[in-house]
């Protein structure tokens, strides 16, 4: 038997929570909304849940590049997929071996991978290595590597679930029984890892899926142009057109007649679309994941 | 032992950090040297240009400009066309990159900092910056041997491209003075009963705006020609060259008796442009809130909101702001033309400190302001193809838009335009009018002058704080100038204008000196 309190207790909640998420889903509605508005309208009454005209035109303007946003996104797609993959393999033999008790050298790993978290090189110098002596511009590898592969805090993250949820008896009665090293991590400790492999996974994803940065640096070759860069630029050259458009330079032919408000929000729904359709069937281990690798610093 | 080790790496990782900046130094004074070795021996070999161009050995030049796609469909062809005519008089080739405007000044600076391929590049950041760091390629000894041409067209406007008593950079031929004008919608103007000829100042103006806000109270009479600005944000263009941070000289200051810096925004005629902005926001004739506005004018012209804007004019503005807003536009120049180290050599033509042969890259320049064919190829794309001509006026062929076209590029950016055909849709004798416009405005007592901020930096981001704060407010009128304007130029004291002044007359002294 449910008590009253407890009922009226588990009501109060629903409404708070109920709230708090119609916070978050209202923007996105508004979102929804704008991107089907016609440029006019906004340019005029602003933006509105009920526009009076509406209009596909910023569609219109993303479908006159179709054959570019199709091949972006098979190129976000892959770029995702690898760096997914590998990135969350690494991260997972660093930390299981951080979380090892006699692991030698342990010390030292640690710190090395803290040192990344305070230092970086600066953004001249890693172009610069990347492009001069790597030579990763305009290559795929330039989308995945530079500061995606890994991440120190996934790292730290995945070596305290370790820690506090696979117990150090398990993988000594798997030796015992006369499982090798390797043995002991794939078949004992990465059954054991679901909800934290789903974690940082969905983070390096998320990561990989909404990176232009990478791109802006060391892409220039349109073939290789990720869903965000070429989002990005389209935002970005909107915005500069309109923005220079009064200086000294004469751009007759350029810039006129793009739905600029419009085009903006459709853009956004354009990137967010595929991620919005992936969440729901990781969210279950993300919480669970999170929790827990979070806790026991 | 532990915290013992931690200080070792951490002693090794600064001192490796330190070495590397040593380094870094090291290696751009070293480029430095090189440059100037090489610029020395040039001045020796000088004037036997055709056995430099032609020595057999093909080299691929890169060249990199902005543009609104970065892969046109026509790329290759132009590409191998424009070699064609390079071959002839030089022995390299171009191999063609465009990078997309909202990337390209990221991208640009990385490539010439990272001292990767690069042989001529199209700058739209300040010469000086890239010039001081040594990224940049002194062309002053090689130009009127390898690019005669190029430096016969621009030799006006070149002297706004030299720093540090280097060339860095060759204008291109486009409105390279500067000017404000009245900008208002044409079909509105005739109801009204006004001719254009006939408003020739502010009272005419306000004159036309008064009549329109009673014909046409749903039009905001004037809004703002940029975003987040006031309405008047272009009132006192030409009466002042601004260096930076507001700070500049009056541009009637007569140079023989020395030039007096000034702060600008402390002078009688801005403080007329305030009152005024005042008086006119008080009675309606500018948009509300224009100083959060975020939409563009041409968004504001097309949803049928405005009327007109002040703003920067030059030929061919009519037609342009035309096209882009939809509706009829008719441009009155009101204020003074000027023109001003930064009207010129805000882009330009470089050369990179990494070209391998900055002669052959020169020549090949050189090309675009003296080959009328050479320029149409680069500035229309394929003849029959991208473009047809007729009557020396260049369009698009039947079914071609701008949207479907295979290339096409910016006057402003084609070196010399002038040598090639005109584009439909420019004003008649667009040229004729470029170069009237040009030659006949006022020069700056400061042309050729570029101020060098290292001095400054901590001044000039206090300043641009301050500005933030006030300006769009006062330009548009928003608080009354009797109490803000001086509020603001007392926060811009304690932010030190004062130095910058100090500073910059200091360098203004030396500079005339030399002169």
């Amino acid at each position: 038997m449910v008590g009253k309190q407890e009922r009226r207790y588990q009501r109060m909640i629903t409404v708070v929570l109920a709230l708090i998420s119609l916070i978050m889903v209202i923007p996105l509605v508004l979102l929804v909304v704008a991107s089907f508005t016609s440029n006019n309208e906004i340019v005029l009454h602003g933006y509105s849940f009920f526009p009076k005209e509406l209009s596909l035109e910023a569609y219109r303007y993303i479908w006159n590049e179709r054959a570019q946003v199709f091949h972006a996104y098979g190129i976000t797609i892959l770029v995702t997929a690898i760096g997914t993959t590998i990135g969350v393999m690494m991260t997972l033999l660093y930390a299981y071996v951080l979380a090892h008790e006699k692991f030698p050298g342990k010390t030292f790993l640690a710190f090395y991978l803290f040192f990344t978290m305070l230092f970086n090189g600066g953004l001249v110098p890693t172009y610069i290595m990347y492009t001069r002596y790597l030579h990763m511009k305009n290559t795929i590898p330039a989308l995945i590597i530079p500061g995606l592969l890994m991440s120190a805090f996934n790292v730290i993250l995945t070596r305290t679930y370790i820690q506090s949820n696979v117990p150090a008896a398990l993988s000594e009665a798997a030796k015992i029984d006369g499982a090798t090293e390797f043995q002991v991590f794939r078949k004992v400790v990465l059954p054991m890892c679901k909800p934290i492999i789903a974690t940082v996974g969905l983070f390096a994803g998320l990561g990989y899926w909404n990176d232009w940065t990478n791109g802006l640096y060391y892409i220039t070759d349109t073939n290789k142009f990720s869903i965000q860069q070429l989002l990005n630029n389209m935002i970005k050259n909107i915005e500069f057109l309109s923005k220079n458009a009064n200086s000294n330079i004469n751009l007759a032919s350029v810039g006129g007649g793009i739905p600029q408000e419009t085009v903006r929000m459709a853009i956004a729904i354009v990137g967010l679309l595929p991620i919005l359709i992936v969440f729901p069937f990781v969210q279950k281990y993300f919480v669970k994941g999170i929790s827990i690798g979070a806790v026991k610093g | 032992m532990r915290k013992k080790m931690a200080a070792a790496v951490l002693m090794a990782a600064m001192t490796a950090s330190l070495l590397a900046g040593c380094g870094d130094s090291k290696s751009s004074d070293s480029t430095k040297a090189d440059s100037a070795q090489t610029t020395a021996s040039n001045q020796s070999e000088a004037g036997d240009s055709t056995s430099d161009l032609k020595d057999g050995k093909t080299e691929e030049l890169l060249m990199v400009w902005p543009g609104s796609n970065a892969s046109p469909a026509d790329m290759q062809a132009v590409e191998d066309a424009m070699n064609e005519i390079i071959g002839e008089k030089v022995d390299a080739k171009v191999k063609l990159q465009i990078i997309e405007w909202g990337a390209y000044n990221d991208q640009t600076n990385l490539m010439l900092s990272s001292g990767e391929k690069l042989d001529m590049v199209f700058l739209m950041s300040n010469i000086r910056e890239d010039g001081q760091r040594g990224q940049l390629y002194p062309i002053n000894d090689l130009v009127e041997t390898y690019a005669p041409d190029a430096y016969g067209a621009m030799e006006r406007y070149i002297e706004a491209c030299y720093f540090d008593g280097n060339l860095y950079g060759l204008p291109t031929y486009r409105d390279l003075a500067s000017q404000a004008g009245f900008m208002c919608r044409a079909d509105i103007l005739e109801e009204l009963g006004y001719k254009a000829e006939d408003i020739k100042n502010f009272d005419d103006i306000e004159e036309v705006l008064k009549k329109c806000q009673e014909v046409h109270p749903e039009l905001y009479p004037m809004i703002p020609s940029d975003l987040n600005s006031g309405c008047f944000l272009n009132y006192v263009k030409g009466e002042f060259d601004v260096v930076t941070s507001g700070v500049g000289v009056d541009i009637d200051d007569d140079a023989s008796d020395g030039i007096t810096v000034i702060n600008t925004y402390d002078t009688e005629k801005y403080k007329e442009m305030a009152e005024k902005a005042y008086d006119w926001n008080q009675k309606g004739y500018f948009m509300p809130d224009s100083t959060t506005n975020t939409t563009t004018r041409q968004d504001l012209f097309r949803a049928n909101t405005a009327f007109s804007y002040y703003g920067n004019q030059h030929p061919g503005t009519a037609t342009q702001e035309t096209m882009n807003s939809g509706k009829e536009i008719v441009s009155i120049p009101i204020g003074r033309s000027t023109i001003s180290t930064s009207s010129v050599n805000f882009c330009q033509w470089a050369i990179p400190a990494q070209c391998e042969n900055p002669k052959k890259a020169l020549a090949v320049l050189n090309l675009l302001y003296s080959d009328s064919d050479f320029q149409n190829l680069f500035r229309y794309g394929i003849e029959g193809k991208d473009y047809v001509v007729s009557d020396g006026i260049a369009s698009y062929p039947d079914g071609v838009t701008s949207d479907s076209v295979g290339w096409g590029n910016e006057l402003w950016l084609c070196g010399n335009g002038s040598v090639g055909y005109a584009w439909e849709t420019d004003p008649e004798n667009v040229y004729e009018k470029f170069t009237e416009y040009n030659d006949t405005a006022q020069e700056s007592p400061l042309y050729g002058f570029i101020y060098d901020t290292t001095n400054v930096k901590n001044e000039i981001t206090a300043i641009t704080n301050v500005t933030d704060k006030y300006k769009a407010i006062i330009e548009n009128g928003d608080a009354d100038p009797s109490t803000t304007l001086p509020q603001f130029n007392e926060e811009l004291k304690s932010a030190g204008i004062d130095n910058i002044i100090e500073d910059m007359q200091k360098q203004v002294d030396e500079w005339l000196a030399n002169k």
